[in-house]
């Protein structure tokens, strides 16, 4: 039930932003890779695909939403606000800084998902019909808990592990 | 109007998923629960670099003893003890951090001491992260064993004292392991539990703490030397659901 009104409240916020918009051209999406060079222990290497939805709010400054799959010792489902700043006039290479900020969640039974935050500046570069490349390195923060359990002759233990997942992130995308 | 509509919208979508949270750990009748509860000391400054210290929770490990004082299973170990994930250790093995459940468990690896390593680590299920607060693991008997003891071992690394300074040489009776050893010892508690009884809670108590530098699984009763490390937890209680 929480799902289908998660879904209910994401179309408004879609049709919200093709209403508001509508031939202005103030739209834009994003899909990224990446990974990441974990800094937690326990540690976990992270592979991220993200989608993201953008609307121009100025020549330099963007706002947006996105979610996608992030894989760290469980699947989770990031949803997130982000804003985004062009640095200088848009020329070959591009410049921008990044921020996400929004929560994950976890489809499996015995996870809980927690805070995202990913702060990243990176290039961009024209490719053909105004689509781009973008390269971002940054800080991403996940934090997620996990149900441990284990069985032996004596006692069927459990407990609630906590996990905080600081990396530095590598993403690789095309903006269109 | 609209762009207000869409922050709404996003803040009440986030509120929905936050709210998908749900209990991982459920208890139902006669499973048992240990609540570890944080004490003023549970995060410890430990320098990571540059001068900048970071906010360490303590060591833990939980394991049950029968009656006689022989090892029966461990409950829950912290994830650097239980993996030797160790970080800024030097090749140091960190013998003092945890010495009492060591020797206890009675596992002895190649290099001659009795701490997991990287390749033979704990079983994973019984290991995990430090939690930064207070935390509880359940037993659920599965067994016939109805009278046992709970032990709870806790640590802090760096945690100096004027009875355990840093400036310690190897082989001083307060040697706790060098510059970035363990500064007081480990403490231990101890709660016996009877199932067959009707009570529903027992408290544990320190009964003493283990060796400084490591060298044996002995506890020593006398804590007057111990300073913070004796706030390291707050209160520990075994509770049957």
């Amino acid at each position: 039930m929480k799902r289908f009104i998660f879904i209910i409240l994401l179309c408004i916020a879609v049709s919200s932003v093709k209403a508001q918009t509508n031939g202005e051209s103030k739209i834009s999406f994003a899909t990224t890779i990446g990974t990441g060079l974990s800094m937690s222990t326990p540690s976990s290497t992270p592979f991220t695909w993200q989608v993201l939805g953008y609307y121009k709010l100025t020549d330099r400054w963007s706002a947006g939403a996105g979610t996608g799959l992030s894989f760290y010792e469980k699947t989770l489902i990031p949803v997130y606000g982000n804003i985004r700043f062009q640095i200088g006039r848009e020329r070959k290479f591009t410049p921008y800084v990044e921020s996400a900020v929004g929560y994950a969640f976890a489809p499996s039974g015995n996870t809980n998902g927690g805070f995202f935050m990913n702060q990243s500046v990176g290039i961009q570069y024209p490719l053909k019909n105004k689509m781009k490349l973008q390269l971002a390195v940054g800080y991403e923060l996940q934090e997620l808990e996990r149900l441990k359990k284990h069985t032996d002759s004596f006692f069927l233990k459990e407990f609630e592990e906590k996990l905080s997942h600081h990396s530095i992130s590598f993403k690789i995308g095309l903006k269109f | 109007m609209k762009a207000r509509n869409l922050v709404v919208a996003g803040i009440t979508a986030l509120g929905v998923l936050t709210s998908c949270d749900k209990d991982l750990v459920t208890y139902k009748e006669d499973d048992i629960k240990v609540l570890v509860t944080k004490g003023d000391e549970w995060l410890h400054d430990f320098p990571a670099f540059l001068g900048i210290n970071k906010k360490n929770p303590p060591q833990i490990a939980i394991w049950v003893e029968d009656l006689a004082g022989n090892y029966l299973t461990t409950i829950y170990a912290s994830h650097k003890i239980a993996t030797e994930s160790w970080q800024s250790n030097g090749g140091n093995r960190r013998k003092e951090s945890l010495p009492t459940w060591c020797y206890a468990r009675g596992v002895q690896y190649p290099d001659g001491l009795y701490l997991p390593t990287k390749s033979e680590p704990l079983v994973d299920g019984i290991s995990g992260a430090t939690p930064h607060g207070s935390f509880d693991v359940k037993m659920c008997p599965v067994g016939d064993l109805k009278q046992f003891v709970v032990k709870i071992e806790l640590n802090h690394s760096t945690d100096w004292n004027d009875n355990y300074p840093k400036n310690a040489k190897e082989g001083d009776a307060n040697y706790s392991g060098g510059k970035e050893g363990s500064g007081q010892p480990a403490v231990v508690y101890s709660a016996e539990i009877d199932l067959d009884s009707n009570r529903k809670q027992y408290t544990a108590t320190i009964i003493g703490h283990s060796s400084p530098d490591g060298s044996n699984g002995n506890i020593y009763s006398d804590t007057s030397s111990l300073t913070s490390a004796l706030n390291i937890a707050k209160e520990i209680t075994i509770n049957i659901q």
